[in-house]
């Protein structure tokens, strides 16, 4: 590379670095500083620990938002991919009338703002009794879940070449068994990019959740919208700012667990 | 065809959460339910809409975003991809804190600008001294239109360019060398390579990459709403947000669900537009 | 089988009939299976709590007698209330026996509803927020019925509580929030009438309940009396300001020099002309300009007035909450009373200054018979957004209402700042405040112009408990209510959170120990408390649309840099608009 490039490189990524460190300490400080400090202007935190306390103590609201996260995201991440497998398969491997037409219905599903589904799913919900339950909001989020994952599992689908599925009829298999033990393998960095937004997109949804939870199935951006807008004392940023962090964690843990994968999986071949 | 019993769950969950709101959306469009009185008025909040300059300046305005924020943070992540897909220590560390971002909650993204922009914090104090020596003019996200849009912009790009940045680099990374050595063998320029021999290979994940960030920009809600909260006037308030006040604030109910209606109709075409222009026709199950 | 390169009709019947077929079954398996009712009564104690401990040894009575109506198997109830009533002790109106007789009737009067689960949703304001950690548990372990909480911020309250009055779905069954939706409430019948369900089931009153001694009753009831929440905390509004700075004889100098009248403070300026009943005298808008112009030293970081005006609800609800009373722009309360006293002032009515004569709905603006754009009006958005900007500080663009609060607090160079709320004294008075010892209080401000002795000048905020129309569980929700705001816990809980409802403790003479401390906000409140005011009933009605609309106007009037006299045409037009076209206006919305 030329002095030029080389250096030209170098600012670049110093300015990245700069710009991505910075929110990240920025937002730990803020976590880690009394009301005063934040109200003069953070840059070192005063080690104020009442925060984190709050976060995992105190009322309840932020323990119980993160629970409450970790069920509905878990719980949506297993129902779509239990859906949409099986979906993705006959979308790639069948023909049949209208087929197109009905995945790209699926795909507008995704497309909708969620404050256009909010108010009916408040009142049909409500009818239900599925109103602040974790099963609704599950539920309210396959609008979303169900398209992303088929897409994204058709996708990879499709660039397993059906040879591979005529081979084995030809020996005999059923189609559950060349699923079971030749297409899931070749699948499984497929399924876990799948997993993965699936479960980071619950994770971080707030606007179901603050339509259609209260007090029993809040979830956590729920709950740090509320915070955020709440008079009282004034707006906690403290505990706020923790609990943004605590947001995080889950999703690098994750991420740390399939990078792997993830960078396997994302090959998705020439079409 | 047997196992064709595979595809109705999804069918049946995706058309109950899917389409029961439409009916309904649809139901209450044609009348003016939850106010004084619900009368039925046919078409009548579908051609106040056309009228009202709040809607169609905000369409506009999350059309603008949209166009600019994806034109920054596409290229940029393609960039970065090119820039950082050796392995080395330092790629993978600003790898990490690339892909961070995208991770969080725009809740909480919302958040975090909303302190990091204060005048006493640190992107406020960096901004604030690079435009006053600039142009003389101190930064005001919440008096300047121009500083609240172009900070609304600045954040998103800075929530996306990872997402954005991973997919090319696995695209670039499972890319069929043998064009590329036969390109350079024939002498062809850089860009000769890139367009002819690789743009072609990334052209899937590109799609699909615009496609996503599409539709989430157009959907936008809460980092600005919590950063801005609709900005210096309306200056940064989004079709999301207006949806949301005339729906769940001012529970003028029948006008919001024809707006919602017309949105997603909009969001929806568009898409179409998008998937039939860079597939060639070919649609999307390709 | 082919491996589909044809478009097969066979696949596709079978997909659509395994589709139907999937819709039948999953709905009918979906019904039976749905989860249970919300709330449904579940007995989530076990009463048959063995009840050995009270075995005597030597045939002595080593237990208390039962209280009537009450028998061994409401022994650990009792325990409780006994235990609980420890815990009072003597931080009381009450006296020990008033105490136990209250709280055991809550043991008695929850028999019938032991096991209920409530759906409570508030507004975190600090007395919530202490009402729900330090008397929740008890309520719980004293009556058996569960509590269920969502905390939440303002806007969320009234966005969450207009779902279950529109929804009429009982989402909640008790409802913490300000009195701003009372008109609302009553108008909708979505609210408890809460002195009807005392006639009709006179065992659930309380002893001591003691409506006379609520502070501002008339906030929270109808034309004729009726009770439609239970008053639980006031925020009182008027004027907080530094003393010291005010008291300093080079100041006052200074002052004299430059504005050629002396230099009090606000409060002996409100207390000259209650003595002489000049309006010149008194503490006035006009005043309160030149004492903030006077005390903006920006080079010495000092500023005459701090206030947050970041796009927010409180560009809605800072209007209403008070700036409208400080410039006088109601109508006075009717001959012999006084804005205390009344519901519904009849003519010009605030919040914003609407025309609501015979509780007809009429306009803000002056040409529909409001007062919003009027020279008090103008001369109000002019001071809030346009001059009072001068006197603050940079950040006052950044920030909101409550977070210029927070700002007096911390950073102590603030002169002024009005309208500013009164149970922020405990947060004034505490270790880590800036202004610890130099803040006082005062009433609003007014525009002398407009200014009559009968009209509202100080805003007060209550906010309370109301109970869901739609809920099935409302004597479970009147007993969780009343127990919140019983006179036997009162006390205790202004020593913590200032915001007193009732005149015996304001009277107590152990609160009023705390006045200093608390720069004399209990004074005021006894000085001022006749001009004390609300929000109209009749405007309340519309008053949940009229809050997102006014800020929404007043966020565009910021962003385009109108005057303060255009911003004000623009907010009156809007909301007349806005009430024309919905059919409000012209509307008769009383008796309320």
């Amino acid at each position: 590379m030329t002095f030029i490039a080389k250096t030209l490189k170098i600012i670049l990524l110093s300015f990245v670095v700069f710009m991505f460190f910075i929110p990240l300490y920025f937002t730990f400080a803020v976590s880690l500083s009394s009301k005063a400090r934040i109200n003069e202007g953070v840059i070192i935190p005063d080690f104020y620990l009442g925060n984190w306390l709050e976060i995992f103590g105190g009322f309840g609201y932020w323990r119980n938002g993160i629970i409450n996260s970790l069920i509905v995201s878990t719980a949506a991440m297993g129902v779509s991919l239990l859906v949409s497998l099986p979906a993705a398969f006959v979308f790639t491997r069948y023909r049949f009338l209208a087929d197109k037409h009905l995945f790209f219905w699926l795909l507008t599903n995704r497309m909708a703002p969620p404050v256009v589904f909010s108010i009916p799913y408040l009142m049909i919900w409500r009818g239900l009794n599925l109103w602040d339950t974790h099963y609704g909001l599950v539920l309210a989020y396959m609008v979303f879940l169900i398209p992303l994952t088929i897409w994204i599992l058709a996708g990879f689908l499709s660039s397993i070449p059906k040879e591979i599925d005529e081979a084995a009829y030809i020996d005999g298999y059923s189609t559950f068994t060349l699923f079971r033990k030749i297409t899931l393998p070749l699948l499984k960095p497929a399924i876990g990019v799948a997993m993965f937004f699936a479960w980071l997109f619950s994770w971080t949804e707030m606007f179901f959740a603050s339509v259609l939870t209260s007090s029993v199935a809040k979830t956590l951006p729920a709950q740090l919208l509320t915070a955020l807008g709440k008079v009282g004392w004034g707006i906690e940023y403290g505990p706020a700012a923790a609990a943004g962090f605590v947001s995080v964690i889950p999703g690098l843990i994750l991420l740390y667990w399939i990078r792997k994968y993830l960078l396997r999986g994302f090959v998705i071949g020439r079409l | 065809m047997e196992k064709t019993w595979l595809l109705p769950p999804a069918l049946i969950v995706t058309g109950f959460v899917g389409i029961l709101p439409i009916f309904a959306l649809l139901n209450y469009s044609l009348q003016t339910p939850f106010e004084l009185e619900n009368k039925f008025v046919g078409l009548d909040n579908f051609s106040k809409l056309f009228k009202d300059y709040r809607f169609t300046d905000a369409v506009i305005r999350t059309i603008i975003f949209a166009a600019t924020s994806l034109a920054i943070q596409i290229p940029l992540g393609l960039g970065l991809a090119y820039l950082l897909r050796g392995a080395s220590k330092l790629n993978a560390f600003i790898s990490s804190l690339l892909i961070l971002p995208p991770l969080f909650p725009p809740v909480t993204i919302g958040m975090m600008w909303l302190l990091l922009t204060r005048s006493n914090g640190p992107f406020g104090l960096i901004f604030n001294s690079i435009l006053t020596s600039l142009t003389g003019e101190a930064y005001n996200i919440y008096g300047n239109a121009v500083h609240s849009f172009a900070t609304i912009i600045l954040m998103d790009v800075w929530h996306w360019t990872g997402l954005t940045y991973l997919i090319f680099l696995a695209a670039l990374s499972s890319m069929d060398e043998t064009y590329l050595l036969s390109a350079r063998t024939e002498g062809a320029t850089r860009w000769q390579i890139f367009k002819y021999a690789e743009f072609p290979q990334i052209l899937y994940p590109l799609l699909f990459i615009i496609l996503i960030r599409l539709i989430d920009s157009l959907k936008i809600f809460d980092e600005v709403f919590i950063l801005t909260g609709g900005g210096p006037g309306l200056s940064t308030e989004f079709v999301t947000q207006y949806i949301r006040t005339m729906s769940i604030e001012q529970w003028i109910f029948g006008y919001s669900s024809a707006m919602s209606l017309v949105y997603l109709f909009i969001i929806i075409i568009f898409c179409w537009l998008l998937i039939i222009g860079l597939t060639k026709g070919r649609g999307i199950l390709e | 089988m082919t491996s589909g390169a044809n478009v097969d009709r066979r696949t596709t019947l079978k997909i659509i009939s395994g589709t139907v077929a999937g819709l039948v079954v999953g709905g009918v398996t979906g019904w039976f299976a749905r989860p249970a009712e919300v709330g449904a009564e579940t007995v989530t104690r076990t009463v048959a709590e063995t009840v050995t401990r009270t075995v005597t040894v030597t045939g002595v009575q080593t237990t208390p007698q039962f209280p009537p109506g009450l028998g061994p198997e409401d022994r650990p109830f009792l325990d409780q209330a006994y235990k609980f009533i420890d815990f009072i002790g003597g931080d009381t109106v009450l006296t020990r026996s008033q105490l136990e007789e209250e709280i055991i009737h809550y043991v008695r009067a929850s028999k019938p509803y032991r096991g209920q689960t409530l759906k409570v949703m508030y507004e975190a304001v600090p007395g919530a927020v202490w009402e729900e950690k330090n008397l929740t548990p008890w309520f719980e372990n004293i009556t058996g019925i569960r509590l269920s909480f969502e905390s939440m911020s303002n806007f969320e309250t009234i966005q969450k509580s207009l779902e279950d009055a529109r929804l009429k779905a009982g989402i909640f069954d008790v409802i913490g929030t300000d009195q701003d939706m009372n008109g609302f409430y009553i108008y909708q019948k979505s609210a408890v009438n809460i002195s009807d369900l005392l006639r009709r089931k006179p065992e659930l009153t309380p002893p001591h309940f003691d409506v006379q001694d609520f502070f501002l009753r008339a906030s929270y009831s109808d034309s004729a009396g009726n009770l439609y929440a239970l008053h639980a905390y006031n925020a009182f509004a008027g004027t907080v300001y530094r003393k010291d700075l005010f008291e300093d004889p080079k100041n006052k100098e200074e002052f004299k020099k430059r504005y050629g009248y002396e230099l009090k403070t606000p409060m002996e300026y409100y207390s000259e002309a209650m003595r002489t009943g000049k309006v010149e005298d008194d503490w006035t808008t006009e005043k309160a300009r030149d004492v903030a112009e006077f005390f903006t030293q920006p080079d010495k970081g000092i500023y005459g007035y701090i206030t947050g005006i970041r796009p927010g609800d409180w560009l809605g609800w800072y209007i209403a909450d008070g700036l409208d009373d400080c410039f006088q722009l109601s109508d006075p309360a009717p001959e012999g009373k006084y804005p205390l006293d009344v519901t519904h002032i009849d003519g010009v009515s605030t919040p914003w200054a609407i025309n609501v004569k015979d509780e007809v709905i009429g306009g803000a603006s002056v040409k529909n018979g409001g007062r919003l754009d009027s020279e008090g009006g103008q001369a109000m958005y002019k001071w809030w957004l346009e001059d009072s900007l001068k006197f603050a500080p940079k950040k006052a663009f950044e920030i909101g209402v409550v977070e210029a609060h927070d700002a007096f607090k911390f950073d102590g160079n603030y002169a002024t700042m009005w309208p500013f709320y009164f149970h922020w004294a405990t947060g004034l008075a505490a270790a880590d405040s800036a202004v610890n010892g130099k803040f006082e209080f005062a009433p609003y401000p007014v525009y002398a112009p407009y200014y009559h002795p009968r009209k509202p000048r100080g805003y007060i905020d209550p906010s309370g408990w109301v109970l869901s129309a739609y809920s099935p569980r409302q004597e479970a929700s009147f007993l969780f209510a009343s127990f919140m705001v019983s006179k036997a816990v009162e006390l205790k809980k202004n020593f913590e959170v200032g915001l007193p409802v009732r005149w015996s403790t304001i009277q107590d003479k152990r609160f009023k120990e705390l006045d200093r401390e608390w720069g004399g906000m209990i004074t005021v409140v006894e000085m001022a408390q006749k001009n004390f005011f609300g929000t109209d009933n009749a405007i309340g009605v519309v008053y949940p649309s009229i809050l997102p609309l006014a800020r929404d106007k007043a966020t565009e009037a910021i962003g385009r840099g109108l005057t303060g006299p255009e911003i004000a045409k623009y907010v009156a037009e809007a909301i007349d608009d806005f009430l024309k076209t919905t059919g409000w206006m012209g509307r008769k919305v009383g008796p309320l």
